[in-house]
């Protein structure tokens, strides 16, 4: 990889590691569901730092350029987030119908008691 | 024997009056709950105005998450028998006392009001035939039971049956997930025969450009359940 491409790299991910912490201290990021972003970004300036790592992988999975073995581990981070994501959508879908549900059992009794006070009174 | 007649009404303004004044009038010996799900048209006014027993939600959760409220009440107030109807009139109660004779008589946990064991009465459509005898071979390998109306939501189940409803009971189609999840978890199913009448009003949920994506769907969710139970077992 060459100097160039290098800081490019380095820059964005930079940029990308401020926005994300910057969102943080904003709260309008959840450090839980962040750790993945923040892994993936600190690893890829690990990688642009010490591009000897790069080249390491390259020759073990048969990746011909540099540029596109960063290209390949970015695409798998982003897989992992995005399966991720879909684990969050599911578990918090699972909650909602739950209090839904919760909800209107409730909305019901309330509106049995609320009718039965106003026969007493 | 405390039985609870659940029936979920998504849209049902012009058909649910009829179904629950026929159950209020003419079978008082069952009490039902209405699940409004979160309806957009006048379900909910209807309920109120008539003063029927309901529970309304506040979102629309779909047939399974509406049945689930249902088994959780039921749960809640302690009732021997759940039963679902649908709110359309496509369910005759008339078969209500037939549907749950085994599960009094502790023949089986969930019964299926099935209209293709005497083949009387509305048959629905041939694409819908097949894609019911589809499912009938997925739940055939995976469980080893034949249920020949496998997407009949006209069914009963046992107290037991109906607490593990009310805690796992699968949300976009239940029917036939329902017939699986029962049968690897030890509870019997038994199907009853009953006559279904065509549809009145409304329309049903599904519709021909949904029909491949209910099929694969429904087949691979029984699948998924077959090869999780495995899991567990080793």
């Amino acid at each position: 990889m060459n100097l160039t491409l290098r800081i490019f790299f380095g820059i964005v991910d930079l940029i990308f590691l401020l926005v994300i912490l910057n969102m943080l201290k904003k709260k309008r990021l959840n450090l839980k569901y962040t750790l993945t972003w923040l892994f993936a970004a600190l690893a890829l300036l690990v990688v642009d730092c010490f591009p000897q790592i790069i080249d390491g992988i390259m020759n073990l999975v048969g990746v011909a350029s540099p540029v596109s073995m960063v290209f390949v581990l970015e695409a798998l981070f982003v897989l992992v987030i995005l399966l991720s994501l879909t684990a969050i959508v599911s578990h918090l879908t699972e909650r909602v119908y739950r209090l839904t549900q919760t909800i209107a059992i409730m909305e019901k009794k309330i509106r049995e008691l609320e009718e039965e006070n106003n026969k007493e009174e | 024997m405390k039985v609870l007649v659940i029936i979920p009404a998504y849209n049902e303004e012009k058909s649910i009056e009829k179904v629950v004044e026929n159950l209020i009038n003419n079978y008082p010996q069952y009490d039902y709950l209405i699940v409004n799900d979160g309806s957009k048209d006048r379900t909910e006014e209807i309920c109120r105005e008539k003063n029927y027993n309901f529970v309304t939600l506040p979102i629309n959760l779909g047939i399974g998450g509406g049945v689930q409220t249902g088994y959780m009440y039921a749960v809640k107030n302690d009732y021997d028998i759940a039963i679902q109807i649908d709110g359309d009139g496509q369910h005759n109660p008339e078969y209500i006392e037939k549907l749950i004779e085994p599960i009094i008589k502790g023949e089986a946990d969930m019964t299926i009001g099935s209209r293709f064991i005497e083949k009387e009465g509305f048959q629905t459509s041939f694409m819908r035939r097949m894609g019911i005898n589809i499912i009938r071979g997925v739940i055939k390998m995976c469980c080893g039971v034949t249920v020949k109306d496998t997407t009949s939501g006209f069914r009963a189940s046992s107290k037991s049956l109906t607490k593990y409803f009310s805690e796992n009971y699968a949300q976009d189609y239940p029917e036939p997930e329902a017939i699986v999840t029962s049968v690897l978890n030890g509870y019997s199913v038994k199907e009853v025969p009953v006559v279904m009448n065509e549809r009145e009003e409304g329309v049903s949920s599904i519709n021909a450009t949904k029909s491949v994506y209910y099929m694969i769907k429904v087949s691979l969710a029984l699948i998924l359940h077959r090869l999780g139970y495995q899991k567990k077992r080793n």
